[in-house]
């Protein structure tokens, strides 16, 4: 099903075709949908990741596309790009787990361990430990509402635009405006004791842009090939 | 200004895009409804070599007794319920056709000992809605086997003979092939006394000589071993001339071609023939599926007749089936390659 034969594999390769054709094409023909999960899994995978964890990414993820899926008929093909439909899908599923990511957030403040962080570490002395800043950050954030954490955290690590975000929940742009505003006063609040120039030293060096392309590998292993 | 956007930018930033065994792993859940029927998640199945259960190579053993069906001359049998309706047909016309065509087949090419023959099949059990889709290579000396279900990853172990391990390597079975006879009543005394799938019981319960046949001839056509056109045409000229064996049209394999059921239903019970339950009515009626225009082995069917009972426990209900169809079969040069 997986074989390189497979047509919706060399649609994966096709880069002229953008989402939108994907979705009109697997109207037709379901197999082409999987296109649209190689192109944009990986990443949503890894921003469920962040906000809940390792061990709820799979099902997560798996259920956005089966969700997506069942929803082909209502997408609205003149958006070419999908992913503000499905971390607007996501975002439905994860808030289904609030109580875990605020808990998530207040140990972390309070006790400057991160247990999402190390559901993903794979050495036990990969252990994060917050400097100041971000164990003030995540109190702030799990004070924030649901509405204006899922704004703030599709801009921080989604990087979706303000216009992706408002076509992701659904609401008006200026909606997304205020909510990050609102989100964002409460963030800077948390962190006003904070002196910037110790911010970098408490962080790990890694950058947000450096990051997903030096953790990630999924070319070393090729499907098919025997382990 | 922007200190609190880039704090948080940098918290769990290392989280990690999934590896690439994991990303397929959720693809075949996120991807089921697109693309079935084949790929639900099915439970683990047990690894083997080149049956799927239930296996040719054990006899079945008899029971109790009926008249049914012969080659020849037998009733039609009442479609099971909840089964496609089939019909039956003259074995002798069907498989005398078979055999011409097989006759015309070319010849193939022996693999290298050190290539690997590739066959992909789907198997539905009676409990599962969807089947599993299981692709395997042999090394063709029979020394290797990788297996791998549902587009999943492989798994791949070194084959030790086993001296209880009655199965061929594929090796083994292209000389068995290349030595048996071509001539239809040779290749029935031959097979009716084949003694390398020996079973049990023994005695007065021991398979009996035709059922042996029956089954021995099944074996080589399931096998994924290519054969010889003589050998194939042969094959279908003996079942042809065994008394017991069924035809019916309109079998369904496991992908839902329909194709031309073979089945063993002698006259009464008879030891290695199908089961009968205690008013003497078949059990269930296992099929070799082929293609109704090629005559190329499609997979297999066994249709629950009447409810199975083991132990007081009802194992298989009756109008449920077990199917097996093969979906592509091919040489490689290595595992992981598709034909």
């Amino acid at each position: 099903m997986f074989s390189p034969k497979n047509g919706a594999e060399s649609l994966t390769q096709d880069t002229e075709v953008d989402d939108a054709e994907v979705i009109r094409r697997a109207r037709s023909d379901p197999a082409a949908f999987s296109a649209l999960y190689d192109r944009h899994a990986p990443a949503l995978h890894r921003y469920v990741t962040r906000r809940l964890g390792d061990s709820l990414a799979d099902d997560i993820v798996a259920e956005t596309f089966l969700d997506a899926f069942r929803r082909l008929a209502r997408y609205d093909t003149t958006h070419r790009d999908a992913r503000p439909w499905l971390y607007g899908i996501a975002a439905n599923l994860i808030g289904k787990h609030r109580r875990t990511e605020i808990r998530a957030y207040r140990a972390l403040a309070r006790t400057g361990l991160d247990a999402v962080a190390e559901s993903y570490a794979d050495r036990v002395e990969a252990r994060v430990s917050a400097g100041a800043a971000h164990r003030e950050l995540a109190g702030a954030l799990a004070t924030l509402s649901p509405q204006d954490r899922e704004v703030l955290l599709m801009i921080a690590w989604a990087d979706l635009s303000y216009e992706e975000v408002a076509r992701a929940l659904g609401v008006p742009i200026g909606t997304v405006r205020s909510r990050l505003h609102r989100a964002r006063r409460k963030t800077r609040a948390a962190l006003g004791g904070i002196d910037p120039s110790a911010i970098h030293d408490t962080a790990p060096s890694t950058t947000h842009d450096a990051a997903p392309s030096a953790i990630h590998d999924t070319d070393e292993e090729e499907p098919g090939r025997g382990r | 200004m922007d200190d609190d956007l880039t704090l948080l930018r940098e918290l769990r930033a290392d989280a990690p895009e999934p590896d690439a065994a994991r990303l397929r792993a959720v693809r075949a859940r996120a991807l089921a409804p697109a693309s079935p029927p084949v790929l639900a998640p099915a439970p683990a199945r047990k690894r083997r070599r080149f049956w799927a259960v239930p296996s040719l190579l054990a006899a079945a053993t008899a029971a109790a007794v009926v008249v049914v069906a012969v080659n020849g001359s037998h009733t039609p049998a009442p479609a099971p319920p909840g089964a496609v309706t089939t019909m039956p047909v003259r074995a002798e016309t069907v498989l005398r056709q078979a055999a011409l065509v097989a006759e015309g087949r070319r010849k193939h090419h022996e693999p290298r000992p050190d290539q690997w023959l590739y066959r992909k099949d789907l198997v539905k059990q009676p409990s599962e809605e969807r089947g599993t889709v299981g692709e395997s290579w042999t090394r063709y000396d029979g020394t290797r086997y990788a297996y791998r279900q549902n587009g999943g990853s492989m798994e791949s172990l070194d084959i030790t003979p086993d001296p209880d391990d009655d199965d061929l390597t594929p090796r083994q079975y292209a000389a068995k092939f290349a030595d048996l006879p071509t001539d239809p009543a040779a290749l029935l005394d031959h097979v009716r006394g084949d003694r390398h799938w020996s079973t049990l019981p023994k005695g007065a319960e021991a398979e009996q000589p035709d059922a042996r046949a029956f089954r021995v001839l099944s074996v080589y056509l399931d096998a994924g071993v290519p054969m010889p056109p003589q050998v194939e045409a042969a094959i279908f000229r003996a079942l042809a001339e065994l008394p017991g064996v069924r035809v019916d049209l309109g079998v369904r394999d496991a992908a839902g071609r329909a194709g031309i059921g073979i089945a063993y239903e002698p006259a009464g019970s008879v030891p290695g023939g199908p089961v009968r339950d205690a008013q003497g009515r078949i059990v269930s009626r296992s099929y070799l599926v082929l293609d109704a225009a090629t005559y190329r082995f499609l997979g297999r069917r066994v249709d629950t007749l009447q409810d199975e009972v083991i132990g007081g426990e009802v194992t298989a209900r009756r109008g449920t089936f077990y199917a097996s169809a093969d979906l592509a079969t091919g040489v490689v040069d290595e595992p992981g390659q598709i034909p």
